[in-house]
């Protein structure tokens, strides 16, 4: 019978004490025992993207990760991106640009674009593509998540003045 | 179909999904837990062909966690799927055929204690000569796959006297092109969860065509059909799969006979070795023409592997005839298309169905014209190029809605905009050129689409259709379509997609359908509904029906300025005159099957039309190609949400991409060498070139107001844009893809020899 | 399972007296990224794993007396973003900022490119050019492991990830005046082992028109990165000239000897391209120094 540990990690902005196997999978612990699925699995192999999260502030891969690595982590999974129910200018931009079609890779995509704007705001395309080289979709041909993504940087900024449209 | 502008449709308004995909609550089938849920694993054959002679279970059930092990033998139903013909077992009885047939089924509490059940399975086995080509699968004597025979199937298409033809043509080129097999490569891994309560079968999957499924799996699993409801979770890319035997059924298998909720999950390695996967193509494509670049003739044979099974090979087989010959007007034109089993992997639906590869073919064929008559790109392909009335190679005289070469003269003005780099001594930059048509719709037969729209008390609308959002935009242009239908805003809409219990059948996301086919049935459903309407508000309002608009949730009329009612009351009203508050709307393209000899016919009822370019900078040190530009405009009769259709475009051309340079399922001897994003190479965003997508609109008469299709023709012009412009950089031409840097420099290293 | 248990100890002795206790059924964890991959795949075994990515000794990227020292739990990111190594040994920067995507450099580390002893990785190559070693403790002691000797074949180290724990990678600077380049072909431009890599240092003599010393390491074209030691001599042989460079380039493709691989080309073609981008790599040097 294998014994159950108890580790503690930020989610989100909360401490969560969770109890899990020791060799318990980030992604897995994430999903299941904390119920936040929007985190994906696409692989498992560390060669997809579709399970990043940010972990103490930086973006990585949550298929590798053993869960007690991430004790006493902060971490950022898609559900903490919005706040108190007001999309991050990243979910905005994504949404009005066209950047979401099938969604799977998107809440990886986010964070990973997420983790790019909080390092350099003001990122070129290059910039854009090399932050989420390691997030592959398969709908979208990248092209206006890169545009969504420098859209909301500019938004970060404070140099677009009109911020979100309001749904028609 | 309505002249007056619209207020919705061609407005690119955010996904009605949008949201929840953006903040993780989107729920995709892997997503779903219930309590006391079982996890299932395959043990899938490692032979490429064998017997079976016996299965031993009894170790993997006697596991930690594993509450029962499932064979052939606890299958109550047919144990056979397969859309065109039912040729494939859910779990195998006499044999296995490709490596990757399900054998036995694990059920077990956690899903790591059924991995390790399943690996304790002992099968025996007999092994079979594995054939692994349709070369060797139609050689006399060769081993049989099927009992019929390895011949799956064969058509012909004859259309005036190309022999005859050819000899009086001034050019005649042949030429042999291959294709790859490729991996459809979602980001979501297929999976499905069931639970079996008071004897009735819900089954939660990402599905295509919830009804198909549903009536599949109730069959070969062995429940009767109205005891089995699909329901369609969030689909996290499809691209012609995820339909037919997926982790659904086995669920429902094992819900069925543990009595317990059951969930399966392919891993990745699972989803390349156990899926569908594009045929791989040789064709032999001759071409003749007149020294002033008209084509006079085709003739072209398809030899394509199909695979250990039928699945949907048929579809490919027909849809690859009718487009093979490219969007041209060539009078004389035979072709033959022969698809065979082996013991590789399934060939199934993929997004294009076998026009991929041969646009491949025919553009390259008209490239190597035109540089041999030494003609521009584009003149030769508005030389014969179709236009509205142009006769097709089954025989069909296209109506009005062609606009290829509206797309041709956009493409030609953004590649003139862009400009070409210098070549270097090490880096040659080189435009190409392809154009291509689509049939929208399944292909000379009967494909209807279904929707259903109530009104509740509220005012608030509800469509049901049968098909969920594969991530294409379905659903929102859907809505689109009947808002703009109802004059009504799009929040008053609820959509409820892909539930066999209250859904209608709307067919098959697929053959890019959805807008043309189902979106017409929205909007005739919609239509219909909303004349039941004006007539219940006729009545208060005073005013003739046909004068009472739907705006801003009020019923008025011109007639009557100053009454106005709202749709609560209207709906109020129609009980009370027991108006019917539903509406169903069924549209089903015409067409006339193709002749079985001559494969002449009206297949589709319409063709979509598209031209790209792609501009390539070459290392002929290397072979390494990178694509910097790709200009893409698509014909789609009304682009319904524009972002959409564009976003459509710039997914298809990352698809085209891959397919040209990057994408190649490596098989051995029936074993697939590369089963994951390790060693199978889709496009990053670092290897995507600037896309620039334009829509032209050649509105099609049929279509809800005047769509038509993108999701395919998307990709298809794609790889022969590449692929052609790599001959223009360099002088080489690649007939095989994908053009790796070695198969490059291969061609460079025989030039330099000679 | 596919580990029992996992523990992260605040100091070096911490660690080795847990690996000790484990009696070889442990192992160091850095990264992760290949062992937890490995460790499910069942590709290696461990029961105990003793994280060394909180141990601060660990840490930390500098230079001292002509020697840069980079620490073990230095990750791909950090080496590639460092400014010291990025003018000091740039085919060092080049090479962990490509290895995977960016995500697997935020996590893996340079050490743990070297302890998994593949033949391509894009960190232990330029280290091989850069003459590295590795320092390495266990309960017997300390030492130093030329980079050279710390592969036993493809995938096994030198280094006994269940006894010892490496804390060091050191290597003296290139020197004023040199140069160093990665290379690197592949099949797509992320997330991609390459085909073929290269880091090339090479240090001009001010005085003539020779190279005063050539240092090129190649992968993945032997169980471990490979140094073209005929084509270094070769380099250091003569008056720099075109007729050099190209020999040279050709004594590589020889000395290297790639084989045909399903997944990497045929041989023919992997000779030359290490021919075709050291020609280039090395005319890009001599242009800058």
């Amino acid at each position: 019978m294998e014994e159950k540990l108890k580790i503690k990690l930020k989610v989100n902005g909360a401490w969560r004490e969770v109890e899990t196997l020791p060799d318990r999978i980030l992604l897995d612990l994430l999903r299941e025992e904390l119920g936040l699925t929007g985190t994906k699995k696409g692989c498992e192999a560390g060669e997809c993207g579709a399970c990043t999260v940010i972990m103490n502030g930086r973006a990585v891969l949550s298929c590798l990760i053993p869960a007690l690595k991430a004790d006493g982590a902060e971490i950022m999974t898609i559900e903490g991106l919005a706040e108190e129910g007001r999309l991050h200018p990243l979910q905005k931009a994504f949404l009005e640009k066209g950047a979401v079609q099938c969604g799977y890779c998107t809440p990886g995509m986010l964070l990973a674009a997420k983790a790019l704007l909080d390092e350099n705001p003001e990122p070129s395309v290059e910039d854009v593509k090399r932050a989420i080289s390691g997030n592959l979709c398969r709908c979208t041909g990248y092209t206006k998540i890169i545009h969504a993504v420098r859209s909301a940087a500019e938004t970060l900024r404070g140099s677009d003045p009109e911020g979100a449209r309001t749904d028609p | 179909m309505s002249k007056e502008s619209c207020d919705v449709v061609g407005r690119s308004v955010f996904r009605v999904d949008g949201l929840d995909k953006l903040t993780g609550k989107a729920c995709y089938a892997g997503d779903i837990a219930f309590p006391g849920m079982l996890h299932l694993k395959l043990l899938r054959s490692d032979r490429p062909h064998a017997k079976i002679l016996g299965i031993r279970t009894a170790e993997a059930q006697a596991y930690p966690g594993v509450v029962a092990v499932f064979t052939c033998r606890d299958i109550p139903g047919t144990n056979r799927i397969g859309r065109e013909r039912p040729d494939q077992p859910v779990l195998c009885d006499e044999k296995t055929r490709f490596i990757g047939d399900p054998v036995a089924l694990v059920a077990a509490e956690t899903p790591e204690a059924a991995g390790e059940a399943a690996a304790l399975i002992r099968v025996d086995y007999e092994d079979l000569p594995g054939i692994y080509s349709p070369e060797e699968a139609l050689t006399p004597g060769a081993a049989k796959i099927h009992d019929q025979g390895n011949l799956m199937m064969e058509q012909t298409l004859l259309r005036g006297d190309p022999d005859r033809a050819l000899k009086d043509a001034d050019v005649v080129i042949t030429n042999t092109y291959r294709t790859q097999m490729v991996e459809h490569a979602y980001l979501e891994p297929e999976a499905g969860v069931a639970r079996f309560d008071e004897g009735k079968m819900t089954v939660w999957m990402p599905s295509k065509y919830s009804h198909f499924d549903q009536r599949e799996l109730a069959d070969a699993i062995g429940i009767p059909r109205e005891k089995v409801r699909v329901v369609n979770t969030t689909i996290g890319g499809c691209f012609g799969d995820k339909t037919s035997l997926s982790p659904g059924y086995y669920a429902a298998l094992a819900a069925m006979k543990t009595g317990r909720p059951a969930k399966m999950v392919y891993s990745r390695e699972e989803s390349f070795i156990a899926t569908r996967k594009r045929h791989p193509f040789i064709i032999h494509h001759t071409t003749g023409a007149s020294r002033d670049g008209r084509i006079l003739a085709a003739k072209i044979e398809i030899v394509a592997d199909t695979g250990a099974y039928c699945a949907s090979g048929p579809t490919v087989l027909v849809k690859s005839m009718i487009h093979a010959a490219g969007p041209y007007e060539i009078p004389d034109v035979s072709m033959k298309v022969t698809f065979a089993y082996t013991n590789n992997p399934v060939g199934g639906s993929m997004r294009g169905l076998g026009v991929p590869q041969v646009a491949f073919a025919h553009e390259s064929q008209i490239d190597i014209l035109a540089k041999q008559l030494g003609m521009d790109p584009f003149a030769i392909r508005v030389k014969n190029g179709f236009k509205p009335g142009s006769i097709t190679a089954t025989g069909q005289r296209l109506g009005d809605s062609v606009g290829l070469v509206e797309t041709m003269a956009a493409v030609r003005a953004e590649m003139a905009r862009i400009g070409t780099p210098r070549s270097t001594a090490s880096k040659k930059y080189g435009w190409g050129v392809a154009a291509m048509f689509y049939g929208i719709g399944a292909g000379g037969r009967s494909n209807p689409g279904g929707a259903r729209l109530e009104v509740d008390d509220a005012g608030v609308f509800t469509l049901f259709v049968g098909i969920g959002d594969v991530g294409q935009g379905s659903s929102t242009a859907l809505v689109q379509i009947a808002a703009e239908a109802l004059r009504c805003r799009m929040e008053k809409i609820r959509l409820v997609t892909g539930d066999t219990d209250c859904c209608p059948d709307s067919g098959v996301t697929a053959a890019s359908r959805v807008t043309y086919i189902v979106g017409r049935s929205v909007q005739i459903a919609a239509e219909r509904l909303k004349r039941q309407l004006q007539e219940a508000a006729a009545s208060i309002i005073g005013a003739a029906p046909g004068s009472i608009r739907l705006d801003g949730g009020f019923f008025l009329s011109p007639e009557t300025p100053l009454r106005r009612v709202s749709v609560a009351q209207v709906v109020a009203e129609a009980k009370e005159r027991k108006i019917p508050l539903f509406a169903e709307g069924a549209f089903d393209p015409e067409f006339i099957a193709l002749d079985p000899k001559t494969g002449q016919g009206e297949p589709m009822a319409t063709y979509a039309f598209a031209t790209q370019a792609a501009l390539v900078s070459v290392d002929v040190g290397s072979g390494e190609v990178e694509a910097l530009s790709i200009v893409a405009c698509h014909d789609v009769g009304k682009a319904v949400n524009p972002d959409s259709v564009t976003g459509q475009i710039e997914g298809g051309v990352s698809m085209g991409l891959g397919f040209g340079l990057m994408e190649e399922i490596l098989l051995e001897e029936g074993r697939i060498r590369n089963p994951g994003f390790r060693q199978y190479f889709l496009p990053t965003a670092l290897d995507m070139p600037d896309t620039v997508a334009l829509i032209a609109e050649a509105p099609e008469a049929t279509g809800p107001f005047g769509a038509k299709g993108v999701g395919e023709p998307a990709l298809l012009p794609t790889t022969p844009a590449i692929l052609n412009a790599i001959h223009a950089a360099t002088g080489f031409r690649v007939k095989e893809l994908p053009a790796t840097p070695e198969r490059l420099w291969r061609r460079l290293q025989e030039r330099d020899r000679l | 399972m596919n580990w029992k248990a996992y523990q992260k100890p605040g100091s070096v002795t911490e660690a080795i007296a847990l690996l000790e206790q484990a009696a070889g059924r442990g192992r160091v964890i850095a990264g992760g990224t290949d062992l937890v991959l490995q460790l499910r795949q069942r590709a290696r075994a461990a029961d105990l794993l003793v994280d060394v990515t909180g141990i601060d000794d660990l840490r930390g990227i500098s230079e001292k007396d002509g020697w840069i020292s980079i620490g073990a739990v230095a990750t791909h990111a950090e080496v590639a973003g460092s400014l010291l190594i990025r003018r000091e040994a740039r085919a060092l920067a080049e090479g962990c900022g490509h290895v995977g995507a960016p995500q697997i450099r935020n996590m893996a580390t340079l050490m743990g490119n070297v302890i998994s002893a593949q033949p391509a990785a894009d960190g232990a190559v330029p280290l091989a050019a850069l003459e590295a070693e590795i320092r390495v403790v266990s309960i017997t002691g300390k030492r130093w492991i030329p980079i050279e000797e710390a592969y036993l074949g493809v995938g096994r180290s030198a280094i006994d990830a269940s006894c010892e724990v490496a804390t060091e990678i050191r290597f003296r600077k290139p020197g004023d005046g040199a140069q160093t380049r990665f290379f690197r072909l592949s099949k797509r431009k992320a997330l991609t082992l390459p085909v073929l890599n290269g880091a090339v240092s090479i240090l001009p003599d001010p005085s003539s028109k020779r190279i005063s010393r050539a240092r090129i390491a190649l992968g993945p074209v032997a169980a471990k990165p490979f140094r073209a030691r005929r084509t270094e001599a070769c380099l250091e042989s003569g008056e720099v000239s075109p007729e050099l460079i190209e020999a040279a380039a050709r004594i590589a493709a020889e000395e290297a000897n790639p084989r045909t691989s399903l997944f990497r080309g045929s041989a023919p073609y992997r000779k030359d391209m290490v021919r075709l981008f050291l020609t280039r790599t090395i005319r890009e040097i001599l242009a800058a120094v």
